[in-house]
């Protein structure tokens, strides 16, 4: 099936409410998609997966991506009986980026999404575990993002002691070879 | 024998650490298991250890620049990771490739899967107790990354792949000596299979072991071997042909079960190493096939602005790339899921219920590379 019969079917079931457009094929998109309400987006992924005619069972991938103003979630889905791709994209407001979870659409989209949260602050509501997957438990912020700073200094230490192994940095001689220098030579 | 095992159960239930450091060549990956004496109740995977923020620094440098980073994220199998980068940066930019290119990359390719297949099988059979066939498979291995270090100069991360061609053209001989190599390849093989694959000890020790049933393969995602040893008949190769896959003949291996349960740790051992056999299968095709003409089509200028993905089938399996141009010479996003990485999700399902000592069987057949993961 192609990408405009998809986008029909899903135009029917759902209507304009949801199914918000389709970015045809042109010069440098080379890869059709369809944009998607974010409210509905976990309804419009178990449509694509359960229907026969369409049976995407396997998600290739969750994308994050900072947009400005909004946080976009790509979704790459195939369908290994039918051979067709599906690209499906849904925007959430930067400040509160919020997306229903599609972990139980398909199991693996369990660490897509973490990845997604750790890396661009994306919560997922309904997710079965949402924690960072990649940084540290204790990693401030979210690195993907356009804006985000590196901070000078890092150190997993957990907790509020200071961190045992920070050593302070000797004071470096002037000239490295006045350590060969031995008395009376 | 297992009901024995569960009615042996104390109710004493204890979290150990497993890893960072895993003694064979899986990276550096951690499992925080839970056990009751021997058996499993669940092992949660730990990673992260080896990110390395590939996909943020490929923000900051050009197209071409990023080859070598890309050959960081696979690198047992770095000629197959940066054919994904290519093909999707080509598809992108809408560049041809000259087809004498497209050959040596598949050869390549080919190449390389067999001594990334080699390894995994090799370390499977460590992990497990059987030491010999590692340094059996290490022979060949050797032979192919001397074969591309004459075609690239490098033996381990190639950057061998650019967007428009490859780097080098293959040199004078060397198309003769690959094919007295995969002669002598070939040969091994089944003396390989004798040696542990139809070994007694080696199948009551992995048949059985972790079944993991099409169903499940596919809804966590599994791709490439892991996949087909599951009785998926998928492969990228032959169903979304890239590059000139569509010219060679060969078939692809589908796990049938036939040592005990479908999908088990056997199925994926001997898938590898069926794999290795049509590998050989190709490149010798690829060889015997490689036209005349120039390697390179160099690229006037890459800005693109628009969005393109690719997949490959890589030796860990359908390797996938998503990359968004802003029309400046950085792309916008740069994004790879990787066979290892729906790999490892599956470990916490199957891990439940097992010995302790099966889950290195279990991690080992689904052939994880922890950089893959993290990237």
């Amino acid at each position: 099936m192609n990408i405009e019969k998809i986008h029909e079917r899903l135009l029917g079931h759902f209507g304009e409410g949801v199914i918000l457009g389709l970015t045809p094929a042109e010069e440098m998109i080379r890869d059709p998609f369809i944009t998607v309400d974010p409210r509905r987006i976990d309804k419009v992924c178990l449509f694509c997966r359960v229907e026969p005619d369409l049976a995407f069972d396997f998600c290739q991938s969750i994308t994050g991506m900072d947009t400005g103003d909004t946080l976009t979630c790509v979704y790459h889905l195939f369908s290994y009986p039918k051979k067709h791709t599906l690209v499906l994209k849904t925007s959430t407001p930067r400040d509160d980026a919020h997306l229903p979870s599609i972990a139980t659409v398909w199991p693996s989209a369990d660490w897509y999404e973490r990845e997604v949260y750790d890396l661009f602050g994306v919560r997922f509501d309904g997710h079965p575990d949402l924690r960072r997957l990649l940084l540290p438990d204790d990693w401030e912020g979210h690195p993907m993002l356009k804006d985000w700073k590196q901070k000078p200094t890092y150190t997993t230490t957990v907790g509020p002691d200071a961190n045992p192994l920070a050593m302070t940095i000797p004071t470096r001689r002037e000239n490295p070879l006045d350590l060969l220098d031995t008395e009376g030579s | 024998m297992n009901e024995l095992i569960f009615s042996y159960d104390t109710g004493e239930e204890m979290v150990l650490n497993m890893g960072p450091h895993h003694p064979s060549t899986h990276g550096v990956l951690r499992f925080l298991i839970k056990t009751d004496g021997e058996i499993m109740r669940e092992a949660t995977p730990v990673v992260g250890y080896l990110h390395r923020a590939i996909e943020k620094i490929a923000e900051g440098i050009s197209y071409e620049s990023l080859y070598p980073y890309i050959d960081r994220i696979d690198y047992v199998s770095a000629m197959t990771a940066t054919h994904t980068w290519a093909l999707a940066v080509e598809k992108l930019i809408g560049h041809e490739v000259p087809e004498r290119a497209e050959y040596l990359r598949v050869i390549a390719s080919e190449l390389n899967r067999i001594s990334s297949h080699a390894i995994c099988v090799g370390v499977m059979a460590m992990d497990i107790g059987a030491v010999t066939p590692f340094p059996y498979l290490l022979r060949p291995r050797e032979a192919i990354n001397d074969l591309l270090e004459e075609l690239c100069g490098n033996r381990l991360t190639y950057n061998y792949h650019r967007t428009g061609g490859v780097s080098h053209d293959a040199p004078a001989g060397w198309v003769d000596k690959s094919l007295r190599f995969l002669d002598q390849f070939e040969r091994m093989l089944p003396e390989f299979d004798r040696l542990i694959t139809e070994n007694e000890i080696f199948i009551d020790r992995t048949a059985n072991i972790c079944a993991i049933t099409p169903e499940e393969a596919v809804a966590y995602g599994l791709v490439g071997p892991n996949l087909r040893a599951s009785g998926v008949d998928f492969d990228v190769r032959r169903d979304v042909p890239y590059s000139v896959y569509d010219r060679f003949d060969f078939d692809v291996a589908v796990g049938s079960g036939a040592r005990g349960t479908l999908g088990d740790c056997w199925d994926r051992f001997w898938l590898r190493c069926e794999e290795m056999k049509q590998s050989a299968r190709i490149a010798r095709q690829a060889l015997s096939q490689l036209p005349e003409g120039p390697v390179y089509n160099k690229p006037k200028r890459i800005r693109p602005k628009g969005e393109a993905w690719a997949r490959v089938e890589s030796a860990r399996g359908d390797m996938f790339c998503y990359v968004v141009g802003n029309g400046t010479p950085q792309p916008e996003r740069v994004h790879f899921r990787t066979g290892s990485y729906n790999a490892m999700q599956i470990v916490k399902l199957k891990s439940k219920g097992v010995m302790v000592a099966d889950l290195v069987a279990l991690i080992a057949s689904l052939d994880v590379i922890a950089p893959e993961i993290d990237r």
